[in-house]
């Protein structure tokens, strides 16, 4: 049994056995090679083959459909070694002898090849040396510099030695030393090819025209030889045309393999950078925080970056390669190679999976634990203040309370980490809501809750919160953070307050409370940031604001900071005096004067006198 | 002196054989038209006719003269159909090709002559 090969030969097919089929093309490329640079060599090669054809034709029969070995000698007998004939029609006065060894010189394209003889690590220098016919100095310099200047060759030489088939054989080591191709013949070889196409497409277009002639005498003549004409003439066009796409393919592929390494080096770029940025990162304190705090151990944290080393680096260093084998036409593969990274590839997958569902799993299971309390002697009017950050906050680089007070005046959600002795310290923020109570007695239910893999365990980190409130009568003082006892881990822990308001009585807000507030419903729909320094009452249809007359009511897309002047129904000046004191509302300044004590608020400061204390102002 | 003779000889060497593929070339030029100005052919029967002739020479000789011939205007070409493989070009001689093998005809003749002419006074002394 014998492997066959399936050939078209000047649009006839053939089957050929493998050993005759060798022969017989590189016999074809070096007749080929003889007439390259002869005038309508293409034709005279299209002729040369449509006789073989016609000979090899003859050799078929019914009983016998492949080509054998001795087929193709007996073609080669016919037709003649090369050197025979293609001396013949050379106008030089140089004889064939030389032309031959010319020839010979010029048909072994030079290709890349890594140099074992000369090789320091990989022959990868010495191999682009004799591509480039550059002395080995000059290059192993260059890659020395960029190695230890320019970062990411490292990465270049590994990849091309990879890529790099090694010069095993004789033929190996005379192609890397083949025709000379410096920068100068790689564009000359470009250039040829694009000429190339361009001659065949005129000699394409001349025969067309002969042709066309052809057949307008043939037209006169009869039906059958037009359809010869017709059959001839498309085998012609087609062969031009296929060669000519052919060389455009191979002129796009190049383009295309530049293309590639261009893309997979900007991309390899992005990447290094990615790394480099994590090792940039490790140094910021809150980066190392959240490390510890998503990541059980630094285990796992380090098996997240290989993870990512692995996914995301095996792709660019495949674009790379492919660029470099398209556009040095290195038709080499490993197949180990490629199913090594393969795999790797795809355990780098799984293991990235891993890590990220046993983060996750980390945050599964939900815990809440409830406290409610009765609160009495509130009277009419429940008024809801804020505690001055006293906390008590260990690994956070708080001096004294300003610095807290400064801190809470910018942050007021999300997580703060700090480090206390080794273990992690967690600033998280309450949240508090009013709703109606369906007993005649105010009541309050903390919520603290938290998450972990267990019930129990999300229950343990749950009960780790600490948080505090105080009851002075009708007021009620609550703490802005709450932060997560000491050797607990984080866990989303939050903390919920929520009050259950009796009909009929009233709630104000203070005006520390603006970040505590958490979407309260109330009747006219305000928005938290503007439902402070406000008395609410308890009705049947919810919180209904009752100091709150020609405030407009259209809050929710109230902004701030905004730098409108004219904000649509904003509010008009008026006097307010009446039980609770005197309120002053401007365009842009307020003064309230109750049994707080005096406020004055214009768009640059707030300025405080609060009963038993001292006069504060507050730059905004 | 040993490289300048080493090349002086292989240049002698050279012109002769260039010679020989001088004169080969001329004389097969003036076989296929003097064929082809018998009828039109196509390369496999200028061959055969060839080797009738005993002017034996490989096929591939054939076809780089035939495609200068045609492009030197000597010879025109058709298509035709074959039952056995691809389609034939069949040259036929144009006019000027015609007129060149003449020409060719004439001075060939006037060679052999002066040639045999040559060797007999050779015999003679």
């Amino acid at each position: 049994m014998n492997k066959t090969v399936t050939i078209n030969i000047s649009g006839i097919i053939f089957h050929i056995e493998e050993d005759a089929y060798d022969s017989l093309s590189k016999y074809l490329s070096t007749i080929k090679g003889y007439f390259s640079k002869t005038d309508g060599g293409n034709e005279i090669m299209s002729d040369i083959e449509a006789r073989i054809a016609e000979l090899l034709q003859a050799k078929i029969n019914v009983s016998k459909q492949v080509i054998l070995m001795a087929d193709v000698e007996h073609v080669m007998n016919v037709m003649g070694k090369p050197e025979e004939f293609a001396g013949e029609e050379n106008n030089s006065e140089s004889n064939s002898n030389d032309e031959q060894t010319e020839y010979t010189q010029e048909k072994i394209k030079r290709r890349l090849f890594r140099d074992p003889d000369e090789k320091a690590i990989g022959g990868v220098c010495s191999g682009l040396a004799a591509y480039f016919d550059i002395d080995i100095v000059w290059v192993r310099l260059a890659m020395f510099l960029l190695v230890f200047f320019g970062g990411v060759s490292l990465w270049v030489y590994i990849i091309l030695w990879i890529v790099i088939p090694e010069a095993k054989t004789t033929a190996d080591r005379l192609a890397m030393r083949g025709e000379s191709a410096n920068i100068n013949t790689i564009y000359k070889s470009f250039k040829d090819e694009a000429e190339d196409v361009k001659s065949r497409m005129n000699k394409y277009g001349r025969e067309f025209k002969n042709e066309a002639e052809q057949m307008r005498d043939k037209m006169k003549g009869q039906g059958k030889e037009f359809r010869n004409q017709g059959q001839a003439y498309s085998e012609s066009v087609r062969s031009n045309i296929g060669s000519a796409l052919n060389t455009i393919f191979n002129i796009a592929g190049r383009l295309f393999g530049l293309f590639l390494i261009f893309i997979g080096g900007i991309l390899l770029f992005g990447y290094l950078a990615g790394l480099f940025g994590i090792s940039v990162l490790n140094s910021n304190d809150q980066i190392i925080h959240w490390r510890r705090v998503i990541f059980d151990s630094s285990s796992e944290y380090v098996l997240a970056i290989i993870a990512f080393i692995i996914v995301a680096g095996i792709p660019v260093m495949m674009l790379v390669y492919g660029g470099v084998k398209l556009l040095f036409k290195i038709h080499y593969s490993n197949r180990w190679l490629n199913i090594a990274l393969g795999i790797i590839w795809t355990l780098g997958i799984i293991l990235g999976f891993y890590v990220t569902v046993s983060t996750v799993k980390q945050f599964s299971e939900n815990a809440r634990s409830k406290e409610t309390y009765t609160l009495h002697d509130i009277g009419d009017t429940l008024i809801i203040k804020m505690n001055p950050g006293n906390k008590n906050l260990k690994g956070f680089n708080f001096d004294n309370y300003d610095d807290i007070e400064n801190f809470l005046s910018k942050n007021h959600s999300g997580y703060f980490f700090g480090e206390n002795n080794k273990n992690l310290s967690v600033i998280g923020f309450a949240g508090l809501n009013v709703t109606e109570s369906n007993s005649d007695s105010v009541e309050m239910i903390i919520t603290r809750s938290a998450r972990d893999n267990t019930k129990r365990g999300a229950n343990e980190n749950a009960k780790s919160i600490d948080y505090s409130f105080s009851q002075d009568k009708n007021i009620l003082s609550f703490d802005q953070i709450f932060t997560v006892m000491e050797g607990s881990r984080f866990r989303a822990q939050e903390v919920d307050i929520k009050i259950k308001l009796p009909k009929g009585k009233v709630v104000y807000f203070d005006k520390s409370t603006k970040y505590l507030l958490d979407d309260i419903d109330n009747t006219s729909n305000t928005w938290d940031g503007r439902m402070i320094s406000r008395r609410w009452k308890m009705t049947e249809k919810g919180l209904e604001c009752i100091d709150c007359k020609g405030l407009d009511t259209d809050d929710d897309e109230e902004d701030e900071h905004s730098s409108r002047k004219k904000r649509r129904g904003r509010k008009s000046d008026k006097v307010v005096i009446n039980k609770d004191g005197i309120e002053v509302n401007g365009n842009h300044t307020e003064i309230k004067i109750d049994e707080d004590g005096i406020r004055i608020k214009t768009p640059d400061e707030n300025i405080e006198l609060e009963k038993d204390k001292k006069v504060e102002k507050n730059k905004k | 002196m040993s490289n300048t003779e080493n090349t002086s000889k292989t240049e002698s060497a050279n012109e002769r054989a260039g010679a020989q593929a001088q004169m080969r070339k001329g004389v097969l030029e003036l076989c296929i038209l003097s064929i082809l100005s018998q009828g039109d052919a196509y390369p496999t029967e200028i061959i055969e006719k060839l080797r009738d002739t005993k002017l034996v020479v490989v096929e591939g000789t054939l076809y780089p003269l035939l495609t200068r011939l045609k492009n030197t205007g000597l010879l025109g070409y058709r298509w035709e159909e074959s039952t056995s493989g691809p389609p034939r070009k069949y040259y036929k001689l144009t006019e000027i090709g015609e007129q060149y093998l003449k020409e060719l005809q004439l001075s060939w003749q006037e060679l052999v002559d002066a040639v045999n002419k040559t060797i007999e006074l050779g015999k003679k002394f």
